[in-house]
Parts: structure tokens; sequence; C-alpha cells
């Protein structure tokens, strides 16, 4: 019987002891959001203010490029596997539960939100003074602009939701119209450039990436609030070609906001700008077309250069792989998507080059029937990148239109949706102006809304009327 | 728990003999006196010795293999000899019911399915989840690829979660082992996900490690009645996995070799050309190169049926078996040793494995009990490249939907893919990149038990259990900078080290008491336990490599990633179990516990269970026996791992690191997923136990469910881990075991087993939802939705009169399993035969859409036609997965002892050889490879989805087995 007491005891003992073992383990693999909670400082705001950044870059990505490029018929990706980056693009409508249709959407609303956790936590950095916390609002508010800017690039009319700086347990924001959106983005560059000029002299109170200071230095608040401007009158320009709800002021406002930001305009400066960067050191990011073989031109983009153009050094005249597919053929690659070129691994990408500044204002110039200033800086970015004679003054809106279309897709050709943003706003998407690339070819004008949004609304799909 | 003061009973020593009734003695037989604790266990020569109370006695002997005989030993007698008959139905085995205690099949209130060592190793298979497809009825095993070295998985009555655990418990000998799947960097060629490595993979569940050959028996308890006692983690079943053990006597050796082969088992069947104006036509045409553009490389009237040139295997596959045996009373020992290598079907990949067991029984004085079981295994395998890839293309099956046959891809010296952008060729893929790798795992208990007291009528034990899992899985994947696909990723040279360490460990203190009398045996037990469970990966990629350097270190872009995990778990448990006249079983448990990835890590969650089973004492002649049971309990499925925590993800910017919020949210009040079943049914002997007959009910109540629900990206979260639902799952199991004929010259015993499980999903606190992996719901897409089945697949089928697409609503899991297995004896030949039926049920078969808008298939016309109904809206690549197998064959001869005598092979007792074959035929609807792969079978939905897997095969062995 002692020995049954004992060994009981001794059970219990150790259950006893065996409870008040804690059996609490932290996140062994990630920086836990209670950084957040727990107030900002200097070096929390590094973290922050380049994981913003980093999410930013993340969005300009592969998808971002291909997707409008090719809609815009500058582009192919041949890959028989996955014919969807044809047939999805210049075929039948993307599918908004491929990844497809339901990309380029959930990574822009992750950076607002990490655009959000600094603006609305900067001020419990109490070891940054208020100039420096204007400062990183003021970066962070342009970069949140930014997002909404590029899913009104994908999305267009469908329009979007705004207000999504909520406790998670919130319903989903309300979609707004495209107008109100780009209203909003308006304002809230506004907002930006105001707390970058109140930063003063001031700098930014963390370490920027390269590529602010490679193509011209951007890494003060005052020469980042001047690139501030530039996106402001860029976002004014579509304002003003908004079809249903034309914002008549904005073509002015673009114009004054580009000049602005442009100054003086220089040979030199034309591919100033923000720049993405990458690198093949461990934990970075590669370049968007890294590695990628499927990657070629479309022929029209070949077809059209005119001779003697000096950005046709970009175009190819082989296509190297598999360069049939899909229902589509080409002979043409693009030097920045020929993935055996180590270059390419790290080849930087601008978010919004002086040329493009030019160019935009002069489109904002022709819609507001300035065509001679228009022609002025047409010509600019046509004598000195293309090396081609300069035009003669425009004789009708239509011609400045058909012009600038020409500059912008030797200058921006493969660098982004600007291609696709501008067929879609003067109505070139279709068989009139372009040609029809497949059988099935419905001049895809948006993506869809993706599938997951819809189904996180119970499954309708939203509709937006503007007031 | 009731103590009784032991009276001074007035007893006598007798002596026994157990024997067959061929004469042979049976050792290992379990004798009890009934309504007394005194037990004995017979020798190698089937004697045994045991005190009995005075006066006539009963006593009841016990053999796995035998039919319990009870024995009326008169009151004089001291001596015993004791005949058993052959339970050919093997309706008498001990099951399991918790960790210390187990208890007849007879009584037994739940409806456990045991799978015998010898059931198990009926033919030869590749690893253990392969052995034990179409024998659990009730269970559905699906792989991930064809791979060779196992990378299946099973399920239970059902998926009973969406986020959570998808594993069975795996236990071994106490041992609650690890069932990871761990990926080996494969993702950096494939780019089938993103990073370095993902659950793309073509992953192996480690149980797979497991030798079959080491295996005594194997308890499947499918659910929470039976599991209640393992907690939070039985939710999804418990596989109680014992390893042999030693028997007393001289040393009995047994050995075997098998020597066989693989074959592709299905071709899809390539298009070949006729002429060369046909293959520019298709070129021009179909592939869309445009009028008069030639051909990329030039035509010949060579077919190049790549299928058979890649997936021809040919290389011999073999096993060799050692089994060592023996002991005195105090000690007996057994030692196993195996060596297995398939040479499987696709160019250059393999498996090998080489196991050693070592398990030492040691009784020490009267009252102690020492058992050490030790297994050690060492795995290599290399699985090549397969399944999903992105790009570059690189999967042998992706490759071949975009070649012609005529382009002679298997030549040597190999030539660059002249239709692929990266020029990639399997068959020079499949001999310059390598990926092996290589597992050592060591799985060890130490198992003591200390008889504290014993009377005849009571008794009190203390078992100590600590036991250990550990492995180190190390893979290096390896791409040559000469490699085709390397050139033209403009990084040539490629490898990635994958250095992964898994530890499980536990700790198990439990006592048990038993009270046994003439009427009742009252059994009491109680314990705590302790397991931890480690796990860490560290994988290393390096890109752009010097030729002839493996080394991470010269890859010129370098990156790592470590991914760490570390939980854990406590728990106490207390069961009574009260047996009544040996008719009338009544048990009760709970088991609390806790668990470091709960949202609370110090709340106790509590996980009853109880249950009845009675043996109908009246019954008409033609049935022996009755059994009516009815069981209830509640187990638990933890959170994964992480799911409580909101993280901030940090990345690399030009050189400074950036913290980004994730797009999943976490949840710090997340609580275990509570399963609560119901199980009852009874099973009948028949016809002097010819016959057997048992019908299962249940009905599974899955609470709390983990789900990363899908929320509307625009909040900044695509998804956020939530206790959010529930389901239910309902089934039948049916099982019928005849013994039509049984005489001396011919045997027939033959089973069959019947099993369905419906699913519904009763509670969603979120919108419906596609969970898991998928592609698209224009193929199939997993759905989750208050009123559909768990396992619903969404497809996109056809369009509305408004030109609207219809989203229908099918079912991806089988209606119902069967499995019939017949085994025939006739002299001294054996036969044995498992059909595998699986009915009902839809898989995506992607590898047809790979194949159909280029047209290289043979049947082309068939493949515009899906492809023509697909572009209408149709989904027509959602299509019906219901198979029959032929599973298992086996054909063996007994060498008669007359013919061994004379061929002057004296010292071997018994001589067996065997023709043996799996997956002999499929009968099925389905377009692909095979409907039971699918490459995300590792999640707990949507395994359906079939990617230009690697093709499962069949295979062919012949073994000879010797004893000794």
């Amino acid at each position: 019987m002692t020995k049954r007491i004992m060994a009981l005891v001794a059970a219990l003992a150790l259950t006893t002891a065996a409870c008040k073992d804690a059996t609490s383990i932290p996140d062994l693999n990630n920086v836990s959001s209670s950084l957040l909670a727990t107030g900002l400082n200097r070096a929390s705001v590094q973290l922050l203010a380049t994981g913003l950044l980093n999410a930013d870059r993340g969005n300009a990505g592969e998808t971002y490029i291909v997707f409008p490029e090719t809609m815009a018929r500058d582009l192919y990706r041949i890959d028989n596997a996955e014919n969807r980056w044809i047939t999805q693009m210049i075929g039948q409508a993307a599918d908004p539960s491929a990844f497809t249709g339901g990309s380029l959407w959930a990574g822009y609303y992750v950076a607002i939100k990490s655009a959000n956790n600094i603006i609305d936590n900067i001020k419990t950095a109490t070891d940054l003074s208020p100039a420096e916390q204007a400062a990183t609002v003021g970066l962070a508010q342009t970069f949140k602009a930014l997002q909404y800017w590029h899913v009104v690039e994908m999305r267009d009319s469908l329009g979007l939701p705004i207000a999504v700086d909520n406790p998670i347990s919130a319903p989903p924001a309300a979609f707004v119209c495209k107008s109100d959106g780009l209203a909003y983005i308006s304002s809230l560059l506004d907002s930006a450039y105001t707390s970058l000029q109140a930063a003063g002299a001031t700098a930014f109170p963390f370490a920027l990436p390269a590529g602010f200071t490679s193509n011209g230095d951007y890494s003060t608040p005052a020469a980042f609030a001047l690139w501030n401007r530039g996106i402001k009158g860029k976002v004014e320009f579509y304002r003003g070609m908004d079809h249903t709800h034309p914002n008549v002021a904005s073509f002015a406002t673009s114009v004054a906001a580009l000049t602005q930001a442009l100054g003086t305009l220089g040979a030199s400066t034309l591919t100033n700008s923000v720049y993405y960067t990458y690198s093949t050191s461990p934990g970075e990011r590669e370049s968007p077309f890294a590695g990628d073989a499927a990657v070629h031109l479309n022929p029209s983009a070949g077809d059209s250069l005119q001779a003697g153009d000096l950005r046709g050094s970009k175009i190819l005249h082989t296509c190297t792989g598999l360069c049939s597919g899909s229902g589509v053929t080409t002979t043409y690659d693009m030097a920045y998507a020929v993935a055996a070129d180590p270059t390419n691994l790290t080849r930087p990408f601008a978010i919004l080059k002086n040329d493009e500044m030019i160019l935009l204002r002069a489109q904002a110039e022709i819609e507001a029937g300035q065509l001679a200033a228009a022609t002025a800086d047409v010509n600019f970015v046509r004598t000195n990148e293309g090396g081609l004679p300069a035009l003669a003054t425009f004789a009708s809106a239509t011609a400045g239109r058909a012009a600038v279309m020409y500059e912008k897709r030797y200058s921006l050709l493969f660098e982004g949706a600007q291609r696709f943003v501008d067929l879609r706003a003067y109505g070139f998407l279709n068989a009139a102006h372009l040609k029809k690339e497949t059988a099935a070819d419905i001049f895809q004008s948006t993506l869809p809304i993706p599938q997951a949004e819809i189904n996180g609304r119970g499954g309708a799909q939203p509709t937006v009327t503007c007031p | 728990m009731a103590f009784v003061a032991p009276n001074a009973y007035a007893q006598r020593r007798i002596t026994g003999h157990v024997v067959a009734a061929t004469g042979e003695p049976i050792n290992a037989a379990h004798i009890q006196v009934q309504g007394t604790t005194y037990t004995a266990i017979s020798s190698d020569d089937g004697s045994f010795t045991t005190l009995v109370p005075d006066g006539s006695q009963v006593l009841q002997v016990r053999r796995i293999g035998y039919k319990r005989t009870d024995f009326i030993l008169t009151a004089t007698a001291t001596d015993a000899k004791i005949e058993m008959t052959k339970d050919v139905l093997e309706l008498e085995q001990m099951v399991v019911t918790g960790t210390t205690t187990s208890v007849s099949s007879v009584n037994s209130a739940n409806a456990v399915t045991t799978v015998s060592g010898a059931e198990l190793t009926e033919v030869q298979s590749p690893t253990i989840e392969n052995a034990l497809q179409g024998k659990i009825p009730g269970a559905v095993i699906s792989t991930n690829s064809g791979a060779p070295g196992g990378g299946a998985q099973i399920q239970l009555r059902g998926t009973t979660s969406i986020n959570g655990s998808s594993s069975p418990l795996y236990v071994v000998d106490g041992v609650l082992v690890s069932n990871a799947a761990i990926g080996t960097g494969l993702n950096s060629i494939t780019s089938a996900g993103g990073g370095i490595s993902g659950s793309q993979d073509q992953m192996v569940n480690r149980i797979a490690d497991i030798n079959p050959e080491d295996i005594e028996s194997i308890d499947v308890l499918k659910g929470a009645s039976a599991g209640a006692i393992y907690g939070s983690k039985a939710s999804n079943g418990v596989i109680v996995i014992t390893t042999k053990r030693g028997s007393s006597g001289k040393p009995k050796i047994s050995v075997s070799q098998s020597v066989g082969q693989f074959q592709m088992s299905h071709e899809l069947g390539l298009r070949c050309f006729t002429s060369a104006a046909q293959a520019l036509n298709w070129w021009d045409n179909v592939v869309g190169a445009g009028a008069g553009a030639p051909l990329p490389y030039p035509y010949s009237p060579v077919c190049n049926n790549f299928e058979k040139q890649f997936y021809g295997g040919n290389s011999p596959s073999y096993e060799t078996n050692i089994n060592i045996t023996g002991g005195t009373p105090q000690t007996s020992y057994v030692i196993g040793g195996t060596v297995h290598r398939d040479n499987a079907i696709q160019l250059a990949s393999y498996y090998q494995r080489q196991s050693l067991m070592a398990n030492l029984s040691q009784l020490i004085g009267d009252h102690l009990t020492v058992r050490f079981n030790n297994n050690f295994v060492h795995s290599l395998t290399d699985r090549g490249i397969s399944g999903n890839d992105n790009s570059p293309i690189v999967s042998p099956g992706d490759i071949f939907s975009g070649t012609p046959t005529w382009v002679p891809l298997a030549s040597k010296p190999y030539i660059s893919n002249p239709f692929l952008s990266d020029g990639a060729n399997p068959f020079a893929d499949a001999t310059q990149i390598t990926n092996p790798e290589e597992v050592f795992r060591y799985i060890g208990s130490i198992n003591a038990t200390w008889s504290a007291y014993s009377s005849q009528r009571q008794s009190l034990d203390f078992t100590f259990i600590g036991g250990v899992d550990s492995y180190s899985d190390n893979s290096n994947l390896y791409a040559p900078p000469s490699n085709f696909v390397e050139q033209a990723s403009g990084q040539p040279g490629l490898v990635v080290t994958n250095r992964t360490s898994v530890t499980n460990a536990n700790l198990n203190l439990s006592g048990q008491h038993k009270y046994i009398n003439d009427s009742f045996t009252a059994t009491t037990t109680f314990g705590l336990r302790q397991e931890t469970r480690g796990f860490s990966q560290i994988l290393n990629q390096g890109k752009q490599l010097p030729p002839g350097i493996t080394d991470v270190n010269f890859g010129v872009n370098q990156s790592l990633t470590e991914q760490q995990q570390l939980i854990h778990d406590f728990g106490y448990f207390a069961q009574e179990e009260l047996l009544i006249k040996d008719r009338l079983l009544l048990t009760g448990a709970i088991n609390e516990d806790r668990s470091s990835v709960n949202g609370n890590d110090s709340k106790f969650y509590s996980y009853p269970k109880f249950s009845a089973s009675y043996r109908i004492p009246v019954l008409p002649n033609f049935i022996n026996d009755f059994k009516v049971r009815a069981a209830w309990g509640q187990a638990g499925n933890q959170p994964p791992y992480g799911f409580k925590y909101t993280s901030l993800p940090i990345g690399t910017y030009s050189t400074q690191l950036g913290a980004t919020p994730s797009a999943t949210a976490g949840n710090p009040n997340i609580v275990p997923e509570t399963s609560t079943e119901t199980e009852g049914g009874f099973d009948m002997q028949m016809f002097h136990s010819r016959a057997a007959f048992s019908v299962t009910v249940f009905r599974k109540n899955i609470t709390n469910l983990v789900l990363a629900a899908a929320l509307a990206p625009s909040t900044g979260f695509t998804q956020e881990f939530v206790n959010g639902g529930s389901m239910t799952n309902t089934g039948v199991e049916y099982s019928l075991e005849l013994t039509p004929v049984q005489n001396k010259n011919f045997s027939w015993v033959s089973r069959t087993t019947f099993a369905n499980v419906a699913s519904h999903v009763t509670a969603l606190s979120v919108p419906c939802f596609n969970g898991g992996s998928f592609f698209s719901v224009q193929f199939g897409a997993p759905y989750v939705c208050q009123g559909l089945s768990a396992t619903t697949v969404q497809v996109d089928n056809g369009r509305n009169a408004a030109g609207a697409r219809i989203v229908q609503d099918l079912e991806s899991a089988p209606k119902y399993t069967v499995g019939i297995s017949n085994e025939f004896k006739f002299g001294s030949m054996r036969v044995f035969a498992l059909i595998d039926w699986r009915q009902g049920g839809y898989a995506v078969d992607l590898t047809q859409l790979y194949y159909d808008p280029v047209q290289l298939l043979a049947d082309t016309a068939a493949s515009i036609a899906r492809l023509n109904s697909f572009g209408a809206g149709n989904g027509v690549y959602l299509q019906p997965a219901g198979f029959v197998k032929f599973r298992e064959l086996s054909v063996s001869y007994a060498v008669p002892k007359s013919f061994m005598q004379s061929m002057n092979i004296n010292s071997a007792s018994n001589l067996r050889l065997e023709v043996s074959g799996r997956n002999l035929w499929t009968w099925t609807k389905y377009g692909g490879y095979d409907p039971e792969v699918s490459n995300f079978s590792n999640q707990n939905i949507g395994r359906f989805q079939d990617v230009t897997p690697y093709p499962p095969s069949r295979s062919f062995f012949f073994t000879i087995k010797a004893d000794f």
C-alpha cells in the first residue's frame, strides 16, 4: 500500500511540475506586427519605409509589364503550356479567378496598408522631429497614391475601393467610380506634396534605395516633391480624359504640375526618374524579366519603327527560342527581355521618367488645344531620344495624338502600362486602330475585378456609378 | 478507481501446453485465468506455467491468428493441454484503445481496422502508404506523384479540416512520429510556386520511411470516438503502428529476396506526323506561326514515343529482408534488416532504403519489464522533375505537350529543344539535373512497466514511455551550367542545398489499475504526456556556378531561407474500462491538453469519450456471436504552427531590410478544431465463424473549423485565420468476410469492404470561398460553402442565354469505396488478389489541357472537340475520377519438404516462391495518367488537380522467402 501511495504522490508531483512549465513560444520566423502597437522609432520607421518601397517594387513585377504591354500590342509571352498569357490578354476576357484576371490587385492594397501603417503611426516615433515625420508621411502618401493609380490603370471604369484604412473586422470599403478615384488620388498627391514641403530642408529620416539617386537625385523631400508633381500631372491628364466624367480643368492642372516637375528641359535628363533597382545579392529581388525566355516583341512594334530611330537599338530583328504559339508569331525580340543576357537580371526600371512627363504634357496640351507647345514637347523627345527629324506643328489634335503615341511607344517600350492606358483613353482599343491579334481577340480594355474581391463582398460584382 | 484489499486465496501452480490442431506448439499465446490477474505467455515449445486459485477454473487463451479458446481446468488438474484452432478470418485481435490499453476485437466498441504485418507485405510495395491502399474501409489514399519513395496521403472518414493538419496522427510503439512533407528546392527550377522551395516540390510524406517489413500490426482509429485519448491531435484519426516483438526460444531466421520491375501503367498516346506537309500545316496553322513560317526543326518521318523512351524504366528493382528473433523467458529480441531499391519508370529516378530494427524486451526481477525499440532508416531518393512548372518549361510532361514527336529528344548528344523558349530537353535534364534527397532517421523508445502491485484480483502497473523520432532530411539539387535550361536562364548553373532536421520527443507516464473478479474486470488508466516537436529547415540557393562546381559558396547569386517551428504540448488523461461477464464493455475517458500553437497556450482543452458494446447472449443457431456497439468521443486538430501570429515579413531592398505587412492575418485567439464523433454498429459471426459481417455508421461533427477565410483583398489582407465554421461527415462502413470453402486441400477466404462518406459544411462564418491551392474555376477549383460538401469542386460549365458563365458545384470525393480481396489456397499454392474500387468523384485533368491546344495527342479529333467545348465555356477538363484498380495479386508456392530434402536444403523449415504484382490494371473514364494523383494532395481540399505528374506505374516482383 505504501508503495502505491508513493507512486501516486510521485505522479501527482510530476503532473503539477509539468503544469507550471510554460508552453509559450514566440514567432520564430518573422518580425511581429506588435512592432506597430508598441510605437515606432527611427529604426522601425526605416524598416517600414523600406518595406513600403519593396512592396511597391514587388507590384511592378513581370505581370505589371507583360499584361498591359501584351494588350497594347507591344509584347507576346509565348508559353504553349500556359497559353493564358496570350489567350486571356489578346483573346478572350481574362479569367477573374485565375492569375490573369485575378492579378495586379491584392499587392496594391498590401502596399497601401504598408503606407497606412506608417502614416497612422508616425506620431508615435517620438525620436523623429516633426519635419522628419512630415517627410516620411509625404513619401508614404506619394507611394500610396501610386498604388491607387495602378489600380485605375488595370481596372479603369470598373471602379475601386478607396477608404480601406479600416480594422480587419470592418466590411470591405465601398467601390467608388473611376473619376472619384482619380480625384482622390490627385488630392492624396497634393496632401503628400504639402507634407514634403513641410519637411523643408530636413532629410528623409531613413536610407533610400539606390534608385532614388541613380538617374537624377530624388533623395531629398524637396526633390522628391517635384517628382510627386509629375505623378500629379499624369493623374490629372487622365482625369481630363475620363470619358464619362471628364474634368475640364485637369488639362491645365496637368500642364502646370508637369511644368513644375520638369523645370527646364534637358536632353541629358530625359531618363531621370526614381527607379526600381534590382540585385542578385542574398534576399534581393531580380529584375522583372530575369530568366524569362518566353517574352518577345510583338511584330507590330518592330514593323512600325521609323527608319533611323535610335530607340530601335532596343529591338532585335531575330527571335530566339519559341517564337510561335497560342495563335501568334513574331520574328523580333526585345533587348530588355533576353533571358540569356545577364544585364537583364538587374536592369533597373523607371517609375516615371522625364521623357514620359514631357510627352504627358504634350498630351495635355493637345487636349487643351495648345498644338504648338505640344509639338515642341513631342519634338524634344523625338529628336533627343529618337534622333529623328523634328515634326512640323501638328495640324490637328488627331495628328498630335498619333505623333505622341509613336514617341511614347518607343521611349517607354516594355516599361509599364503607359501605352495600354493611352490606347484606352484615346479610344484606340478596337479593330479600327489595331490588328486583331487572335481570332478571339476582344480588344480587352481592363482586367476584371478579381473573383476573390467579389467573393469577399458576398459574391456580387460591384457596380459603380458616379453622381 | 477502487482498491479492494487483497484476500489470501488458496492457490496452486499448474503447467500447460498450447498446441495447434496439427499438434504443433503455439508460442506467444496469452493465457489468463478467468476472473483473476494471473496470466502467462506460452514459450517456444508451447509450454507455460501459472498460478491458479483452488477449484475449477477457466483458462482464456488468446493468440493472434487463432480463435480464442476457453479451457476448463478441473479442480484437481495440474496440467492443461490446450488446443487452438486457426482464426481464418482474424476475428480475434487485440485492438488498441489507449496509450497502454487494448481490448479484444470481440469486445471492442469501435470499428478499428487492424492490418497485420502479413497483410501489409502481401505484395511488394514501395512504401507503407501504398501497402495500405484498398485495405482500410473509409480511407482514401491519394498521391502527389507517381515518383518513387512515397508522397501519399491518407484521409480517414472524409475531409475533417480545411486548413488544419490533414494527416492522421502516426504513433510508432508509443512515439508520436513526424509525417512532415519537406520541400527540396525543386521550385528553384520549376517556378511552380514562389520562392526557393514550395509545396509543389513533389514532396515525400516522411511516414514513408517506416519499413513495412518491420511492422507487426497497424491499428487504424478512424476518428474521435476511438482516438479521443490522443486529444488535440486525433481529429484526423490515429494510425497506431506496432513493430515486431521478439518471441522467446531458439533463434528463428526469416529471409526473403525480391526482384522485380516497374512499368508505366497508362500512356496518353502521342501524335505521329505522317508527312512534312502535315507537320508544316500543324506549325503554321495549329500552333499559329503564320502562313509560310518554316519549322524550327526539320521534319523527319520518325515518330519518337517520348512516353516509352522517357518512362521506360527497365532496370530491375529489388528488396532483401532478414529477420531474426529469439530469446529466453526473461529476454527476447527481434532484429531486422531491409535493403530496398526501386528503379522507377522515369529516366534516372530511384528510391532506396536501408533499415535496421532491433527490439529488445527484458524482464528485470519479477516486477520490471523494459522494452527497447530501435528503428534506424536511411533512405536516398531522386525523384527527378515532374508536375507543375511555370517558367522555364521544364516538367517532362509539359515539354512533351509542346514538342512534336519527330524531334529526336532522346538521341545523344542531346539537342536543345527547338520548340521551347528555354530549350528544355527532359532526357538531358534527367541525366544532368540531380536532386538526391537523403534521410537518416532514428525512431526509438524505452517502455518500462513496473508491476507495483499484483494479487489474484488486482494489479497496479506504472508505465513509462520515452520516445524520440529524429531525422535529418538533406538534399542537393544541382543543375550544371551546361544544361540547356540553365543556359537560357541568364545565370547558368544552380545548386540548392536543403538541410532539414526534425525532432519529436515525447514522454508518457501512466498508471494502470486492474480489478478482476468473476463477474467483471475494471481497468483504470491515468497519466500524463508531454511532447516537443521541432522542425528546422535551411535552404541555400546558388545561381551562376562555374562548370564542375557544386558548392553553393561559388554561386554568383546566392540566397538563403530558414524556416523554424517549435511546439510544446502537455496533457493528462484518465480512462475507465469495465468489462462485465465478458459481454458488456463500458469505457469512459477524458483527455485534457494544451499546446503552444493555440492562441491561449496555457488553456487546457477537454476531449472526453464514452463507449459501450454488448455481446448478445441468446442467438439463433447459425449466429455464433453478435455484438452491438456505440461510441461517442471528441478529439481536436491543433491550429498549424504560426496561425496565431500576424507577421511583417522581411525583404531586402538595396541592402536595407524592409518589413511589409503580410497579406495573411493571424489570429491570437485561435483554438483547436473540435471533432465530435458518434459511431455505432454491430459485428456478427455466423456459421461457426465461417462468416462475419459488420456494419458501422458514423457521424463526425467538426466545429471551430480553422479557416483561412478569404477576405476582399482590398482590405490589405487576402486571408485571415479564423475559427469559423462547422461541418459533418456521415457515412457507413460494411465489411463481409467469408470462408466459402475450408478443407484440407482447398480454402477460399473472401473479404469485401464498403465505405462511404457524405460531407456537409453546416456553418461558415465567412463568405463561401475557393480554398487551398488551385488553378482556376474554369478548370475546377475547391469551393467551401455552407450547404455543400467540403470536397466540392466548382467549375465553369457552359453559359446562360445572356452569355454569363454557369458555375457548377460537383463532388470531388468518391461516392463510395469498395475493397475486395480473395485468398485461395490449394495444396502448396496460394493466390491473393485485391481489387480497389472508387466510385464517383471528379478530378481536374490539366495534363490534357496542356496537350490539347497544340494537338499533340494521337487522338487529335478528341483534343479539338475538348478545346472547342472549353472555349465555349464548358468545364471539360473536370473529368470523372472513379476507377477500379486491380491493386494486388500474389501467387505463391510452398516448396514441399520432400523436395527441399532431395535438394539438400535441410536447414530451411519453410521455403516459398512468390510472384506478385501491384496496380496491374486500371479501369477508368479519366483522361489523364491516373485519377489518384494530385499536384496538391498535401492539402485537405483540392486533392484533385493533375498537372503533368510523374506517371504512376505498375510493378511485378518475384520473391523467395525462407525460414530457418
